[in-house]
């Protein structure tokens, strides 16, 4: 069977006809078990239960809350900009599989070991913020365009901390290639030799994903909804799932450049655990802490939000970004 | 300087609370899971009234006074009694409440003067349709 | 303030309802803003959606019949306005209450602000985004209502205390649940200052936000924390004592600056003074009838009389005018939220949009009582 693909398209495209079907299977998977762990992580944080009823431990919830959603009318108000509405759902998708090429997965399970990959990675996930301008606009609806676009604003702001703490990382593996980053933590993890950078890229990971503390265009935006109050049953299911998918990326990525990707603790490598494993298991370790941020902090203000990230994380990113290059130089 | 120092501390201050919520996520629950599981109620606890059975008489003592149809705010109770013999006292023969405008006041039970209502302990009183908050307490009793 | 602010061009403001319904805005509040952008030029409370005609039912109702409407009126402190309620009848007709009645009449009133300060507690953090502090204080109040379920009979309105003391005696298992329950919540106390008060994010939101002083509580007559974040250290307990609190002893919290964080703080503090309270009162509990002579059917002397206590919210007054018969010919019930409510209109503006929350929060209202 593979190799009937391999001889119709040649090796190249075969893999990644192979790998995107495999993503999308990931995704739908990852998506169903995030909103169910996000659940049950919420009710035993807040002493109760959570979804119980619908198979063991409500396992199946998010399969029959897809099923409600589905069935649900999908209502398009009369005056909104028809084209963008319905695109918008599709648009904020398009990242999701795209980032995915790129992430080592294992030393072998990488779909294209492209040697921009964290330009790639960086570059599609501001289509995020296109989707959400979109959304925010064609619903025509003054409330929606002002949460749209302060998610815009949020955004922007938060990326830049981001890209500059990830120059860190890529000045000491020397290159932009995936594969080249986690070879370059063989001997310990970036985090534990930057530990800022990694808590400024977490911090900042968060406010791209639109979670926890920096979510104000996603729950009650003071007044109503945020930017995607109009959609209604599947689009906005598409909404809901792609902050899913997007938050399982920022936190491969952040897997990769800090916490070593697919590589085991330094010193617990004999154990026969495969890469795939560890990675995974690290990557669903800082989705349970971003869980966990969510469920315990109140919400900032949004001109609070915009100060910290100008004045406390860009200087503090530009800062560590000059000590980390004069570290690197002295260390090479 | 000085932000440094807010920063510090505002950061602890945020790992502080991740700790107490990480705290509590391995502390058993504090819900029930109410259809699985029926809750105990208090025996003080009010639900609608009821006819209490005395040892004595194995039966109720209402004397069909109307002292609780009176004293009622929002006028719940009906009751009409009548006598056996010219020399007895009545007893009640209908006793209907509407369980649906009952504050739960407990006028009637307090000014009773045969001591002869209660409060029951139901506490799963929704209904579907408004006459089926109305309860006979005399077939009740029984 | 808002003559600090550059005259807006007439075609920027825009108004915007908050309406009756909001997730938000606890009650059918709805506040009608005019707003430059974000900022908020003017703010009108319109009150009235929640109006049942409490006082008008009290004229066709005997006094004994009115108690069940007391505690449905505020419901977060439905002892409190019992208690008010009966005492303000009690000292028109003269009628005496036991000293057990009255302890026991303390320690359920004691318990119940305790609940409300918990309740308001949660529902604030919840406002400002943090879904858990909610569930934890719920935790605590399930303590509370519980043992309040065990005496009273139920769990949100009671009518627990009748003319001349209380309904049902209190037993030995009431006190050691109340003993239990106090070092239960002084143990939390480190959970919730480590998660809310000390937390960055929160103090952010609350400080400065919402500053009421001292000129501005007084001049509208606010009561309550209002005033207490403000400065004055004003309570009824010590101001006109009544029942058994000159016997008691307790300290009244205030606050410097009047913001937010200040009015926060002090209801915290007043929850520990109520627990002070209550284990004072636990000691000194009488033994002794718990009701004391008082007619079937009361009937107060002709005339007027006020009388107030202190709710969770604030100075709650009764103004019973009296015919002689059994009936009052008019009762009016002086609200301390609708006080509480009217700072909101200098407060609110000059600020944005995004504080409303915080400061309505921190004000504390319950609207029904506002609407009655």
């Amino acid at each position: 069977m593979w190799q009937s693909l391999v001889t119709l398209l040649g090796p190249d495209l075969a893999r990644l006809v192979v790998g995107l079907v495999a993503i999308m299977a990931l995704v739908q998977v990852n998506a169903l078990f995030l909103v169910w762990l996000e659940r049950k992580v919420a009710g035993h944080i807040q002493l109760r239960l959570g979804p119980m009823e619908v198979g063991p431990h409500g396992i199946l919830q998010t399969i029959v809350d897809g099923i409600k959603l589905l069935s649900k009318e999908l209502i398009t108000p009369r005056h909104v900009d028809w084209k963008l509405f319905v695109l918008a759902p599709i648009v904020v998708f398009i990242p999701v599989f795209s980032c995915f090429v790129v992430i080592p997965f294992s030393e072998s399970l990488q779909i294209r070991d492209l040697n921009v990959g964290v330009l790639l990675i960086f570059a599609f996930s501001t289509f995020n913020v296109l989707a959400i301008l979109m959304g925010g606009w064609a619903a025509n609806n003054k409330y929606s365009l002002l949460g749209a676009i302060r998610s815009v604003a949020q955004s922007v702001a938060y990326e830049i901390p981001l890209l500059l703490v990830v120059l860190n990382v890529i000045l000491w593996a020397n290159s932009m290639q995936m594969s080249a980053i986690v070879e370059a933590q063989s001997r310990v993890w970036n985090a534990f030799w930057m530990p800022v950078a990694a808590v400024i890229y977490l911090i900042c990971a968060t406010a791209e994903t639109n979670r926890a503390p920096f979510d104000i265009p996603e729950a009650e935006s003071e007044l109503v909804a945020g930017f995607h109050t109009e959609y209604s049953g599947m689009r906005f299911a598409l909404f809901f799932l792609a902050e899913y998918s997007n938050m399982l990326i920022v936190a491969a990525v952040a897997t990769t450049l800090f916490f070593g990707g697919w590589k085991p603790f330094p010193f617990l490598d004999f154990l026969p655990i495969p890469g795939v494993v560890w990675f995974f298991g690290k990557t669903y370790a800082l989705i349970f802490g971003v869980i966990w941020v969510r469920w315990t902090f109140p919400r900032l203000r949004f001109d609070q939000l915009m100060n910290f990230s100008w004045k406390i994380m860009i200087p503090a990113a530009l800062i560590h970004l000059v000590v980390y290059a004069g570290i690197i130089k002295l260390i090479r | 300087m000085n932000m440094l120092k807010e920063i510090v501390v505002g950061g602890w201050s945020l790992v502080s609370g991740m700790l107490v919520t990480i705290r509590r996520i391995y502390r058993p629950v504090v819900t029930t899971q109410y259809p699985r599981k029926r809750l105990e109620m208090s025996p003080s606890y009010r639900g609608h009234i009821e006819l209490k059975r005395f040892e004595e008489t194995a039966t109720h003592n209402c004397v069909a006074c109307g002292t609780c149809m009176r004293f009622c705010p929002t006028n719940v109770i009906k009751v009409q009694g009548e006598k056996e013999n010219a020399h007895g006292a009545k007893r009640a023969t209908l006793y209907f409440i509407d369980f649906s405008h009952c504050s739960l006041c407990g006028l009637c039970v307090a000014n009773c003067p045969t001591q002869t209502l209660k409060f029951s302990n139901e506490y799963e009183l929704a209904h579907l349709c408004r006459w089926e908050g109305v309860v006979d307490l005399l077939k009740r009793l029984e | 303030m808002a003559s600090q602010l550059p005259e807006p061009i007439v075609e920027q403001t825009y108004y915007l309802n908050m309406g009756p319904q909001h997730p938000s805005t606890h009650g059918v509040l709805r506040l009608f803003l005019k707003l430059d952008g974000e900022y908020i030029i003017e703010a009108d409370p319109i009150v009235g959606y929640g109006h049942r005609g409490h006082e008008k039912m009290a004229e066709s109702h005997l006094y004994e019949q009115f108690l069940p409407n007391t505690s449905r009126m505020d419901y977060l402190s439905g002892l409190l306005f019992n208690h008010g309620y009966v005492a303000a009848v009690e000292k028109m007709t003269g009628i005496e209450v036991p000293p057990r009645a009255e302890y026991i009449r303390v320690i359920s009133v004691e318990l119940n602000r305790i609940s409300s300060h918990l309740l308001w507690f949660g529902t604030y953090i919840m406002d400002l985004g943090g879904f858990t502090p909610f569930l934890y204080a719920f935790d605590d109040r399930e303590i509370i209502l519980d043992i309040l379920d065990r005496i009273t009979g139920s769990r949100l309105t009671y009518s627990y205390c009748r003319f001349g003391g209380v309904a049902k005696d209190v037993d030995d298992e009431f006190v050691r649940a109340t003993r239990e329950f106090i070092g239960r919540l002084r143990s939390r106390w480190d959970d919730y200052h480590n998660l809310v008060t000390k937390n960055v994010i929160f103090i952010h939101r609350t400080k400065g936000v919402g500053v009421i002083n001292r000129e501005t509580a007084l001049r509208f007559g606010c009561t309550g924390p209002v005033l207490r974040g403000a400065g004055v250290a004003y309570d009824i307990r010590r101001a006109e004592p009544y029942s058994v609190y000159p016997e008691l002893e307790f300290e009244i919290p205030t606050g410097a600056a009047g913001d937010a964080f200040d009015r926060y703080m002090v209801r915290l503090q007043e929850i520990e003074q109520s627990l002070r309270i209550i284990e004072q009162a636990l000691e000194r509990l009488p033994a002794g009838p718990i009701r004391g002579r008082a007619p079937r059917k009361v009937r107060p002397p002709k005339g007027e009389f006020y009388f107030a206590v202190e709710s969770a919210r604030g100075a709650v007054g009764f103004y019973i005018v009296s015919d002689g018969t059994g009936y009052p010919y008019r009762l009016k019930v002086r609200s301390p939220s609708l006080s509480n409510l009217q700072v909101l209109t200098e407060t609110l503006s000059g600020t944005l949009v995004a504080d409303t929350i915080s400061i309505l929060g921190s004000v504390d209202i319950v609207v029904p009582e506002i609407d009655r």
